[in-house]
């Protein structure tokens, strides 16, 4: 993936915004956005505000993912697309693969510890290990496997903070796989939205 | 809304794996246990803490930003009781842990106006506006100072007598008057400092009415020219404290710590100009590039916030 199509794919995508506590409810946004561009499926195109009223957000980082995946899986049921999650042991890289690799999925929205953000060079006060998680849009793994494109949704506030002028969406797949593996949430957690098999098989 | 969701019995760890897996899908993902009350085999009680991100950003830092990652611990609780062949979690709703939460960040903030006020008092009078804002205070301890004894009649107030009353009362509460007969004589704490003279009396007793009254001055008599030199300098201090050293800020940053403290945007000529205020006063360096806190007051202002929290 080129600058050039990163860029085409991300315009429009929506950021962190006062808080910085909406990351997970970003990343569904914006992932749905580009499923519903790839798949010409306007419902899919479900407005932050939609998403936040679905899942009862109120600052400061308080949502129910539960309920808003109820919402979605609602929405999207009709087209034969459903919510998936999954966590260590049951996630791996290869699964990873596979979801990128099909048009019918949408990106996945991987979780990542707290230390993710040195892989920004960013310093981090404290440094411990505190619960705290951050997802961020895997967008693409190169060919071979050292590479991962990301699209975080803190980039523009990251990146006013300080004058930064190389935000990282590319990164060292083995480093990010440590922080996915550090999630708090749980490791390895991952979720994206794919047409469900028997729906596939019908339209072969 | 409040909630009740059920969960398999199993091991004690496994229950406290299935809360947290709980409160993370359906309050928070950044929601955590801060404490567990054991309780019998038929209840248990989960204290829980939220975390949050904030960036800090200073005006010389170039290429790496800064996250603080900040913990609430025990914002509200959640109820384990056990069922036939299952837990039931009972969940708060979402909008009454947020304005909890709200609650405590606002609290952190106030607390850190509070240390700058005792830490800071002697140079907030240095601010002119600051020093005419108190002088119907200088004008009554003046009365009192010579004339021995002095009633609400004998002060004459723009604002009239009710208001006249107030500053009266005012001072007797913080020590500084005392009702005899009616009257109001000098109180414990104007004696204290009364072998000062002049300039430097008025402004040991302008500093202490500070100290004791910022919240009532401001409140009570609407003394709201006080107001933006507390919210500047507390949106300097707080972020820096946080940030565990003194921040390099331009007056645009400044501005930005403001708005996300106060929720005001301030016109940026008016921000410059009592920015220039605070450094003759010496709450702010004497830096030329940058607004840089005094680093006497500083060290102070850690000391009292640390002592605050310990408190």
């Amino acid at each position: 993936m080129n600058d050039r199509e990163y860029s085409r794919i991300v315009t429009g995508f929506t950021y962190d915004g006062r808080y910085l506590d909406d990351c997970f409810l970003v990343c569904i946004h914006n992932s749905l956005r580009n499923l519903s561009q790839r798949t010409g499926i306007g419902d899919f195109e479900v407005s932050q505000k939609e998403i936040r009223s679905a899942a009862h957000y109120k600052p400061v980082g308080y949502y129910n993912l539960d309920a808003l995946i109820r919402y979605l899986d609602n929405i999207m049921g009709p087209y034969g697309y459903k919510s998936r999650i999954k966590s260590k042991p049951d996630m791996t890289l290869d699964e990873l693969l596979r979801i990128l690799s099909i048009s019918n999925c949408s990106f996945p929205i991987i979780s990542v510890g707290w230390n993710y953000f040195l892989l920004q060079n960013a310093r981090l006060k404290p440094d411990s290990n505190d619960p705290i998680d951050h997802a961020i849009i895997v967008m693409e793994i190169d060919p071979t496997g050292q590479e991962i494109t990301i699209f975080d949704p803190m980039e523009k506030q990251l990146c006013k903070s300080s004058n930064m002028s190389d935000f990282h969406r590319r990164l060292p797949l083995p480093k990010v796989i440590k922080h996915w593996e550090r999630s708090v949430f749980s490791p390895r957690w991952c979720m994206w939205f794919e047409k469900r098999a028997e729906q596939r098989l019908l339209e072969v | 809304m409040e909630s009740t969701l059920r969960i398999p019995i199993g091991s004690p760890e496994d229950l406290d794996s299935a809360v947290e897996y709980c409160i993370r899908t359906h309050l928070g993902p950044s929601t955590y246990i801060s404490k567990k009350s054991v309780g019998d085999t038929e209840r248990a009680l989960y204290e829980i803490g939220n975390s949050y991100l904030e960036i800090i950003s200073d005006a010389e830092t170039t290429n790496r930003p800064t996250l603080i990652k900040k913990r609430i611990d025990n914002i509200f609780s959640v109820d384990i009781v056990k069922e036939k062949d299952r837990y039931a979690v009972l969940l708060p709703s979402i909008d009454t842990i947020s304005k909890a939460t709200l609650m405590r960040i606002n609290e952190r903030a106030a607390k850190s106006e509070t240390a700058l006020i005792e830490t800071a008092h002697d140079r907030f009078i240095k601010i002119p506006m600051v020093s005419i804002a108190l002088s119907p205070i200088f004008q009554i301890l003046e009365a009192v100072d010579s004339e021995e004894t002095i009633s609400a009649a004998d002060i004459h107030h723009r604002k009239g007598s009710a208001k006249a009353q107030k500053y009266l009362d005012f001072l007797s509460q913080i020590d500084f008057l005392k009702r005899e007969n009616g009257h109001f004589v000098k109180g414990d704490m104007f004696k204290r400092y009364s072998k000062s003279t002049g300039d430097e009396l008025y402004n040991i007793i302008a500093a202490r009415v500070l100290e004791a009254g910022f919240e009532y001055l401001q409140g009570y008599f609407h003394l709201t020219m006080l107001t933006p030199y507390m919210r500047l300098s507390n949106s300097y201090y707080y972020p820096s404290g946080e940030f565990g050293n003194r921040l390099k800020m331009d007056a645009i940053l400044l501005r930005d710590y403001e708005k996300r403290l106060y929720g005001r945007f301030r016109n940026i000529n008016q921000l410059r100009a009592q920015v220039g205020q605070m450094r003759r006063a010496k709450i702010f360096a004497k830096d030329r590039k940058y607004i840089l806190g005094d680093s006497e007051l500083f060290a102070n202002y850690c000391k009292a916030i640390k002592a605050s929290c310990t408190a």
